[in-house]
C-alpha cells in the first residue's frame, strides 16, 4: 500500500519482487522449463498470501478491484476455453498443441484479470496512459536491443525502427485532453497492426501462438480503445486529480 | 416498481474545510490516494470500517458524510 503521498514510487516491494520472479520464470524458461513454476509464484503467489491473510500490502478498494478482477477472468477464460473445446473436438479447425491451448488459455486468463483490475482501480485514463507507455517504450527497448545485438546496420535502421512505437506514446499523452479522439485513432492503429503483422495468416506460426501473441499485444490496446470510447465527460469526471489533491477547488 | 439506491458523500467537501490533501487524508487512514479519490468520485463506496475511521479524522458523524439518496425507478 503506498502511504507516503502521489509523487512516490508506485510499485511495492512485493509487485517489484513478484515482477522479478515473473520476468526470471519466462527468460529461465528457455533454457529449463522448470523455472516457469516461477510465473506461478510471482503471479499468484502473493494473491494467494493475501487469500491467507498473511499479506496485508492493499487496502480494501484495491481487494475489490482484484476480486472483481478474478471474477471476469474466470467468465472471459470459461467462454474461451468451452469455444476452443466445442472448436477442437467438433472440427479439424485447431489442429494446435495441448501445450499450445493451455498457455492460450493461461493468457487469456492473466491478460482478462490484469485490465480489469487495471481499470477498476486507475479508470480508462490512466489504465490506456499505464498500458500504452509499456507497449510503446517495451517495443522501444526491443527495437534498439535487436538492432544493437545482430550485425550492426548503421544508425539510420535504429533511429527508424525506434520511432515505430511513437505514435503509441503519444497517444498515452492525448488520452488525458482527448479521450475518444485518442480512443478512435487507438482502434485504427490496433487494426493496422494486425494487418501490418499479418496475424491469423501465418503459416509458420500455429494458431495458438498467433492467438498468444494477439491476446498479449493487440488485445489490451483494444481494450484500452474500447475503455476510453465510454469515459464519461460530465463535470465531475473532468475534476483533475492534481487539483482535487491540493484541497483547494 | 423497483427501489434504488444511491450514495451521496461528503468526504470532498470535509476534506477541503480541513484543509488536507488526499495524499494526507489517505495516510492517515492507511489507504492509498487512487481509493480517496474513488471515494469523492462516487465510484467506490468504502466500508463501514474506513467510513467510520474517515469521520473520525472529520470529527463528524458517518451520516453527515455519507447520505443515502432513494430513487424510484416505475417499468
Amino acid at each position: 500500500m503506498n502511504r507516503h503521498g502521489p509523487r512516490s514510487w508506485p510499485f511495492s516491494k512485493i509487485q517489484v519482487f513478484s515482477g522479478i520472479l515473473v520476468i526470471a520464470g519466462i527468460t529461465l524458461a528457455s533454457w529449463n522449463w522448470w523455472a516457469f513454476i516461477l510465473v506461478a509464484l510471482g503471479a499468484f503467489g502473493p494473491g494467494i498470501l493475501r487469500e491467507c491473510g498473511w499479506l496485508h500490502d492493499k487496502d480494501e478498494f484495491q481487494l475489490q478491484a482484484d476480486r472483481r478482477a478474478g471474477f471476469h477472468a474466470f467468465l472471459v477464460t470459461g467462454v474461451v476455453s468451452v469455444i476452443l473445446i466445442a472448436c477442437q473436438r467438433a472440427s479439424d479447425f485447431l489442429q494446435t498443441s495441448h501445450e499450445g491451448l493451455a498457455t492460450l488459455v493461461f493468457t487469456v486468463l492473466w491478460v482478462t484479470w490484469v485490465f480489469s483490475a487495471l481499470l477498476d482501480f486507475w479508470g480508462p485514463k490512466k489504465t490506456a496512459r499505464r498500458i500504452l507507455a509499456c507497449f510503446g517504450i517495451g517495443w522501444m527497448v526491443f527495437a534498439i536491443a535487436s538492432n544493437v545485438g545482430n550485425e550492426w546496420q548503421g544508425w539510420q535502421p535504429l533511429v527508424l525502427h525506434s520511432l515505430l512505437p511513437l505514435p503509441f506514446l503519444v497517444i498515452a499523452v492525448t488520452v488525458e485532453w482527448i479521450p475518444r479522439i485518442s480512443s478512435l485513432i487507438l482502434l485504427g492503429m490496433s487494426a493496422y497492426l494486425i494487418h501490418f503483422f499479418g496475424w491469423f495468416q501465418r503459416d509458420n506460426m500455429s494458431f495458438a501462438n498467433q492467438a498468444i501473441t494477439f491476446v498479449l499485444f493487440v488485445v489490451p490496446l483494444i481494450g484500452c480503445g474500447i475503455a476510453l470510447l465510454f469515459v464519461k465527460q460530465d463535470s465531475e469526471e473532468q475534476m483533475d486529480d492534481k487539483a482535487l489533491d491540493t484541497g483547494k477547488t | 416498481m423497483k427501489s434504488q439506491h444511491n450514495i451521496q458523500n461528503k468526504v470532498r467537501t470535509h476534506r477541503v474545510i480541513a484543509g488536507m490533501t488526499q495524499a494526507e487524508l489517505a495516510n492517515q487512514i492507511g489507504v492509498t490516494r487512487q481509493t480517496i479519490l474513488s471515494i469523492e468520485k462516487g465510484k467506490y463506496t468504502p466500508s463501514v470500517a474506513l467510513a467510520l475511521q474517515i469521520a473520525e479524522i472529520f470529527e463528524v458523524r458517518v451520516e453527515d458524510l455519507f447520505q443515502l439518496i432513494k430513487e424510484d425507478n416505475h417499468e
